[in-house]
C-alpha cells in the first residue's frame, strides 16, 4: 500500500493537503482484464469454434484479440493516477487519449461506494466522487482498497470545514461495511476523530427483510428478471447451442402423457394452472430481488444530504441532496395496498436521461425508497422536503371534466364497435358475447379511471394522482415548475376539455410527468394562469430562480 | 445594441407600429416592470412569417415536381406502349401534387392566425396550432437563456426565431418562429432583463 508516500499538511488551512500520485489497487487489473475478456467473449468463443475445427485463422484472431484486450487493460492500468495538489482531486486517465481531470475538493459533494461480492473478498471498493453537478460521478476510481478510500474521505473533508458534520457518517459508513465483511478487522479511521457530531447523521428509515419480501411480492419486478434472464440465455449462447437445445417443445409427447383427457375443460384448467404458477413464481422471483437488491436498506440524512445505504451481494451506497429532490412519487400497486407496502421515487433534476445510469444513481433516483409503510410516508417526506406537509386525504383534489367519464366510454364502444365489425358480420353469436364482456368491461374501466385521476393545487405545489393497478401519486413544488402548458385536440374542444402540462426539471425515471389530461377546459385555464403567475410574481424578490429555494419561498407559493 | 435599434425603427415607423411597440416596451420594462406588462395584448407574428413558410412550401414543391418528372420519365421509357395505367397514375401524381401544393400554400396563414404570443405578468405566453392547439406560459423567472436564430431566407426578410430556454425536460426549448427581428431582439432584451438573474450570471 502506498499509504506512506502521503503527506497530510493539517497546520495548514485550505489548499495545501496533497495526495501524491497513486494508483488503484492492483486487484483493479484483474477486475480490469476480466471484464475486458467478457467484452470480447463473442470473438472468442468464434475463435474456440474455429480453432475447434482445425482452422487457423480463427485462432491467430483469437490469440490476437486476447493479447490486445490484456494489453490495453494494463496500459489503462498503468495510465490511471489520481492525486491530491492545491485542493485539487487531479485524475489522469487514459492512453491514446489522455484525460486529466481536476475536480476542487470543497466541490466535491460526496464519495461513495460500491461493493460487489468480488471487490468485498478483495477489500477493495469502487468510489464515487460526486459534486453537485448533477448526473454523473465526476470521477470514478475502479477499485481502490478500503483504507485508501478512508484516507481519500479524510484528506477530502477534512479542509472544508462545512463537510465536517459528515465525516462521522462517512467513518461509520466504512466501519460498517467493513465490519460487515465478516474478517471481523476494523478499519482505524482517521475521520472519526475530532469531530463527536454523530447525532448529526440522522437515521430515517430501515428496511426488515420481510418488509423488502413484502415490497417484491407486491411488485411486478419478477417479469423483467425474467426477460433479463431470457437476453442473458440469447446473448451467451453461441449458435451452435441454440439451434441444438432451442424451445424443442414435443408437442405430441405432451400430448400423449396428458393426465386429464382431450377434454377442453381440462385443457382451460391446466392452462389456468400454469399461468397462476407462474404468476406466483414471478412474484417470488420478484421477492428475492428485492431482497438482494435492497437488504440491509437504510435511509440517513445528514445535513442536506440524504444518504442511502443497502445490498447484499453488491452494497450501493449514494447521497442525494435534498435540495437538488424536484419531484416526488408515491406508488402505491394493487397488492402492495393490501399489504400495507408503498414505495418512494425522487426526481432530481437533469438526472436520468441516459439509459446506462449506474448503480448508485438508478438506487438514489428510481428506487428511492423501496418499501415503507403508509404510516411512515407523512414523517419520512417531511425530512425529504421540510415544510411539504404531506398529507394526501387533506389535499385540495380536484376531479378531472365531468364529462370525462362519459367520453372514454363512447371512444371505448366506438373503438370496441370498429374492432369487432368483422366478427359481427361473421359470428353474430360470439361475436355478441364478445361485445357485451368488453363493453362492460370499458364500462367498468373507464370508470375507474375517471373516478383515480385527480389533481390538486396548495402551497406545497402541485399534486397529481393517477392509475389503476399501479396508483401513483407525485408532486412537484413551486420551484421546480418550469413552465405551463395546455393541450386541446379537436376531440379536446368539442367535449369542453385540455390537457394541462407542468414542466419541471426532473427527467423522468418516476415515470409520472404530470400531464392531466380531460379537464374541464376552463378549470384548466384557470389553473394555468394561477401557476404561472405566482411563479412569475417572484421574479419581483430578484432572487436566483429555481432550485436553490429553501422550504421559505413554498410559503410565498399560493393562488 | 440599441443604437442599430433606433435606426431600424427609424427608417420605417408606420409599417412596423408593433416593434416600435415592444421596443418602447423594453425601456419602459427596465425602469417599471408592472406598468409595462399590464398593457401588453397578444400579438400576432410578422405577416411576411406567412410568405417565408410559402417559400419553403414552394421549394420543397419544386423538389417534389422534378421527382415526379424523374419517376414518370422512367416509366415511360419502361412502358414502351403508354397506355390508360401510365397516364392514370400521372394524373394521380398531379392531383395529388396539386393537392400538396394548395396545402403549402394554405396551411401558413391558417396557421398564423392561430399563433400569437404575450410577454405579460404571467410570462410568456404562446398560443399556436390549428387542429391541435397548444399554449405555453414561460414564467418570467424560469428562463434560462434566449436564441435568437436567423435562417437565410429569414435574413432577407429580417425575421427571426426566438427560442427560450428553460430547465424544464420536456418543454426545455420554447420557440417562437416568425418575429421581426427587431421584435425578437427587444423582446429577448426584455426576456433576459426579467429572469431575476443577477446580471453577470
Amino acid at each position: 500500500m502506498t499509504v506512506e508516500t502521503t503527506a497530510v499538511l493539517v497546520d495548514q488551512p485550505v489548499n495545501k493537503t496533497t495526495l501524491a500520485p497513486q494508483r488503484l489497487h492492483p486487484i483493479s487489473l484483474a477486475f480490469e482484464i476480466v471484464s475486458g475478456i467478457r467484452q470480447q467473449l463473442l470473438p472468442a468463443i468464434f475463435a474456440a469454434f474455429s480453432a475447434a475445427r482445425g482452422g487457423v485463422v480463427g485462432l491467430i484472431f483469437g490469440v490476437c484479440f486476447l493479447v490486445f484486450s490484456i494489453t490495453t487493460s494494463i496500459l489503462r492500468y498503468l495510465a490511471f493516477r489520481y492525486q491530491i495538489r492545491e485542493g485539487e482531486l487531479i485524475v489522469d486517465e487514459g492512453i491514446l487519449f489522455k484525460v486529466h481531470r481536476t475536480v476542487p475538493l470543497k466541490r466535491i459533494q460526496n464519495i461513495d461506494l460500491l461493493q460487489n461480492p468480488l471487490h468485498r473478498l478483495f477489500r477493495v471498493a469502487e468510489v464515487r466522487i460526486e459534486t453537485a453537478s448533477g448526473t454523473e460521478p465526476e470521477a470514478i476510481l475502479r477499485v481502490i482498497s478500503l483504507s485508501d478510500v478512508e484516507l481519500l474521505r479524510s484528506l477530502v473533508f477534512a479542509n472544508s470545514n462545512e463537510r465536517e458534520v459528515q465525516l462521522p457518517s462517512s467513518s461509520m459508513d466504512q466501519s460498517e461495511l467493513t465490519h460487515r465483511d465478516s474478517s471481523g478487522e476494523r478499519i482505524e479511521s482517521t475521520a472519526e476523530r475530532g469531530t463527536g457530531s454523530v447525532q448529526d447523521a440522522q437515521r430515517l428509515l430501515s428496511l426488515s427483510v420481510s418488509m423488502l419480501i413484502k415490497a417484491g411480492l407486491a411488485s411486478n419486478r419478477g417479469m423483467l428478471m425474467v426477460a433479463v434472464l431470457f437476453g442473458a440465455l440469447f446473448q451467451f449462447s453461441p449458435w451452435e447451442w441454440n439451434r441444438r437445445f432451442h424451445f424443442e417443445f414435443d408437442f405430441e409427447a405432451l400430448m400423449k402423457s396428458r393426465p386429464i383427457g382431450y377434454s377442453p375443460l381440462g385443457w382451460v384448467a391446466v392452462g389456468i394452472a400454469i399461468l397462476l404458477g407462474t404468476l406466483v413464481l414471478l412474484r417470488l422471483l420478484s421477492a428475492l430481488w428485492y431482497v438482494f437488491r435492497f437488504y440491509g436498506y437504510e435511509l440517513r440524512r445528514n445535513g442536506e444530504d440524504l444518504r442511502i445505504r443497502c445490498g447484499l451481494l453488491t452494497k450501493v451506497s449514494a447521497t442525494v441532496p435534498r435540495n437538488r429532490i424536484q419531484f416526488i412519487s408515491i406508488h402505491r400497486t394493487w397488492l402492495g395496498k393490501r399489504l400495507g407496502v408503498a414505495s418512494i421515487r425522487i426526481e432530481t433534476a437533469g438526472g436520468g436521461a441516459e439509459s446506462n445510469e449506474d448503480a448508485a444513481a438508478t438506487i438514489s433516483r428510481q428506487w428511492f425508497v423501496p418499501a415503507i409503510g403508509e404510516e411512515e410516508i407523512a414523517t419520512l417526506l417531511e425530512e425529504v422536503r421540510p415544510g411539504l406537509n404531506w398529507n394526501e386525504g387533506m389535499m385540495d383534489w380536484q376531479p378531472i371534466s365531468k364529462l370525462a367519464l362519459k367520453r372514454m366510454r363512447r371512444v371505448g364502444y366506438f373503438a370496441t364497435g370498429i374492432g369487432l365489425a368483422p366478427a359481427i358480420y361473421f359470428q353474430s353469436g360470439i361475436a355478441i358475447g364478445l361485445v357485451l364482456a368488453l363493453g362492460t368491461l370499458i364500462w367498468w374501466l373507464a370508470g375507474k379511471k375517471a373516478s383515480s385521476t385527480r389533481y390538486a393545487r396548495g402551497p406545497f405545489g402541485i399534486a397529481y394522482r393517477s392509475g389503476m393497478l399501479l396508483k401513483k401519486c407525485s408532486v412537484t413544488f413551486p420551484e421546480s415548475i418550469q413552465s405551463v402548458r395546455i393541450d386541446s385536440s379537436l376531440f379536446d374542444r368539442r367535449w369542453g376539455m385540455a390537457t394541462l402540462s407542468i414542466d419541471t426539471p426532473a427527467a423522468g425515471p418516476a415515470q409520472h410527468t404530470i400531464e392531466v389530461a380531460m379537464l374541464d377546459e376552463r378549470f384548466a385555464r384557470q389553473e394555468r394562469d394561477a401557476i404561472a403567475l405566482s411563479a412569475s410574481r417572484s421574479t419581483i424578490t430578484k432572487q436566483r430562480p429555481s432550485l436553490e429555494f429553501g422550504p421559505s419561498h413554498v410559503s410565498g407559493f399560493t393562488a | 445594441m440599441s443604437d442599430s435599434k433606433i435606426e431600424e425603427i427609424g427608417d420605417e415607423p408606420k409599417e412596423e407600429p408593433k416593434e416600435s411597440d415592444v421596443s418602447v416596451m423594453a425601456e419602459l420594462v427596465l425602469d417599471q416592470p408592472e406598468a409595462a406588462f399590464a398593457s401588453l395584448e397578444f400579438q400576432k407574428l410578422d405577416p411576411r412569417a406567412i410568405l417565408v413558410e410559402q417559400i419553403g412550401g414552394w421549394i420543397f414543391l419544386a423538389i417534389l415536381i422534378v421527382a415526379d418528372l424523374v419517376v414518370f420519365t422512367i416509366l415511360a421509357i419502361g412502358m414502351s406502349p403508354i397506355g390508360i395505367l401510365y397516364f392514370s397514375l400521372l394524373g394521380g401524381s398531379v392531383l395529388l401534387l396539386g393537392f400538396i401544393g394548395w396545402a403549402l400554400q394554405a396551411y401558413p396563414a391558417l396557421a398564423h392566425r392561430h399563433y400569437q404570443w404575450r410577454y405579460g405578468e404571467k410570462g410568456l405566453e404562446i398560443q399556436k396550432g390549428v387542429w391541435f392547439r397548444r399554449e405555453i406560459t414561460v414564467p418570467r423567472v424560469r428562463v434560462q437563456h434566449t436564441d435568437v436564430h436567423q435562417g437565410p431566407l429569414m435574413r432577407k426578410f429580417d425575421l427571426a426565431k426566438l427560442i427560450v430556454h428553460t430547465a424544464g425536460t420536456r418543454d426545455a426549448t420554447v420557440e417562437i418562429d416568425g418575429l421581426h427581428i427587431v421584435t425578437a431582439r427587444s423582446l429577448r432584451d426584455m426576456l433576459i432583463a426579467d429572469r431575476g438573474l443577477p446580471n453577470d450570471s
